[in-house]
């Protein structure tokens, strides 16, 4: 079964929700991001899912936001009339919905990460409850460079502080092993065990009953809401984008797109970061 | 002062309160609990004490309530509504609870938790009410009920290991060593278990150097930080959300399997389908 661009199958109480665009590295275009949500809200409903897993078809579990200016991504980050300041921020709370509804899944969730989990895939993979990670998957939000911050941002809930700016300072890649270091990630197996692993927890999430995961997610959450996640780290960090959409490091990479294509503005984002990280 | 189910000495600054129920794994009971409380009492208001250590006598720090059935049980739980609890009555006997472990973390002198064996249920609000824990590195700690009969009335470990490693407690039940629960952040330190006393004596000395202002403040304005981030509402919201999944079947199933099979049986039908080998973390 399959919600257009999203894979769906359930058995033994466990939902496998897989985007499914490995052609584009599952990179998010509204189109995705329709049907991501449609099948969360699926398995959430669906009284035989206990739990439910979200990966990725082919080489990565998600690149992040298409760039691309294309007619799959109607209203996306380019297009042609300038935007007021409340216009961009409306557009990254629209962008922002399928982490939200993420969030508001009543069942535990597992992100089963390999290959790339960049900038908007971390958005994906943090709203989720337990992140399992091949150990050469890399995460990391290298749009923190030339194109934006995030439009969400749960990554204080996860490593301290010193690591998130870091990454948000650097744009660097962390791999699946590090990212189990420093707490990212639950745990980091190698890439031919990483199925199994999910498939071990999920299945032992799975026996516990639907109202009991209910509540033990629902405090877990409550937590992190009173330390301000709705207010301060989500309505705040579209506005923070929204503000660094205004830079001129920012214009610079749109018109770059536009007039050279998203591969050559990309390539002169990332050039003066090729030497190695030297961490 | 000598207490029936409390062990208490007090010795170079530091009070050593010693749960002492042995033979029950120093599962938590009421006359447990009063003298627990006054044990805490005695250390806060002696001015000798700078620093209170709460351990266990026996194999166990603590296996969580008793939930062995008795009169007295029966006559709590009948209190809620029996089997079918009312759902505010519930609440307010669950805030009674968990107001216990709070009072601990707003006593103004420091307290460490020395884990070895058992930490399970509520042995892991008393742990997590403490200041820093010392763990053996075999000790067990965890969360089973999760499972069948009631999520933690008070709630303090997303503050302390995160949502991540929480939500793998709480969804699975699994146990995980104090390694892992030094790796976890759960805990300050673990060591091997013959060297578990020496450790917290020697970290409860350094401390007792300080002054009782001194060591006053600084817990103050550490637990304020806590206190921003929600920790009294939190309380409140996980009394509310731990009444509300003992409506569920499976909570109602636990408590009549416990009253017509016993709290054996009942235990083995909650933990039967995880027996297998814990995922290895």
């Amino acid at each position: 079964m399959a919600f257009g661009t999203v894979l769906y199958e359930t058995h033994d109480h466990i939902a496998w929700v897989t985007l499914n665009r490995p052609e584009k590295l599952n990179a998010l275009n509204d189109v995705l991001r329709r049907d991501l949500i449609a099948a969360l809200l699926a398995a959430d409903t669906d009284d035989e899912v206990r739990c439910i897993v979200l990966r990725g078809a082919g080489r990565a579990f998600c690149a992040g936001a298409d760039l691309s200016p294309s007619p799959g991504t109607p209203g996306g980050a380019f297009q042609a009339r300038e935007r007021t300041m409340r216009e961009e921020i409306a557009l990254r709370n629209r962008f922002r919905q399928p982490w939200m509804a993420l969030w508001n899944i009543t069942k535990p969730v597992i992100c089963q990460v390999h290959g790339y989990c960049l900038a908007a895939g971390t958005h994906i993979a943090t709203n989720s409850d337990i992140i399992i990670a091949a150990e050469d998957a890399q995460f990391g939000f290298p749009a923190v460079r030339n194109v934006g911050t995030p439009d969400t941002f749960m990554w204080p809930f996860y490593l301290r502080p010193q690591w998130t700016k870091w990454a948000m300072s650097t744009g660097d890649n962390l791999s699946g092993k590090e990212a189990e270091r420093l707490g990212l990630v639950w745990k980091a197996v190698p890439a031919d065990r990483l199925e199994d692993e999910v498939n071990a927890l999920a299945r032992k999430i799975a026996r516990v009953s639907y109202e009991m995961l209910a509540a033990s997610k629902e405090i877990c959450n409550r937590a992190m809401e009173l330390m301000g996640r709705r207010h301060l780290l989500q309505l705040l960090a579209s506005e923070m984008d929204a503000i660094a959409g205004q830079s001129s490091a920012v214009k610079e990479f749109r018109r770059r797109v536009r007039d050279e294509g998203l591969r050559a503005a990309l390539e002169w984002m990332n050039a003066p970061f090729r030497e190695p990280q030297g961490r | 002062m000598p207490y029936e189910n409390v062990l208490y000495k007090s010795d170079g600054g530091v009070a050593w309160v010693t749960l002492n129920r042995p033979q029950k794994l120093n599962a938590l009971n009421t006359g447990l609990i009063d003298d627990l409380w006054s044990a805490l009492r005695e250390a806060e208001n002696d001015e000798q004490t700078r620093v209170i250590v709460i351990r266990g006598a026996g194999r166990a720090f603590c296996a969580g309530y008793d939930l062995t059935p008795s009169p007295e049980r029966y006559a709590e739980q009948d209190r809620a509504g029996g089997d079918a609890p009312n759902l505010r009555r519930d609440i307010q006997r669950l805030l009674g609870a968990s107001k216990k472990w709070q009072e601990l973390y707003h006593i103004p002198k420091p307290v460490i938790c020395q884990v070895h064996g058992y930490c399970l249920a509520a042995g892991t609000d008393i742990a997590l009410s403490s200041d820093i824990r010392i763990v053996a590195e075999d000790a067990q700690i965890g969360f089973p009920p999760v499972r069948n009969l009631g999520t933690p009335a008070t709630h303090m470990w997303t503050y302390l290991v995160g949502p991540q490693w929480t939500k793998w407690v709480f969804f699975t039940g699994d146990n995980f060593d104090g390694k892992t629960a030094e790796r976890m952040g759960w805990a300050l330190k673990a060591v091997p278990a013959d060297k578990l006393e020496e450790e917290t004596d020697t970290l409860a000395r350094r401390i007792a150097r300080v002054s009782w202002e001194m060591l006053a403040c600084t817990k103050e304005i550490c637990n304020m930080a806590t206190d921003l981030m929600g920790r009294d509402l939190l309380q409140h919201l996980a009394a509310t959300n731990d009444a509300i999944s003992h409506q569920s079947t499976a909570v109602k199933e636990f408590h009549r399997r416990s009253r017509t099979e016993g709290l054996r049986a009942a235990l083995a039908w909650m933990n039967a389908p995880f027996q297998e080998k814990a995922e290895s973390r």
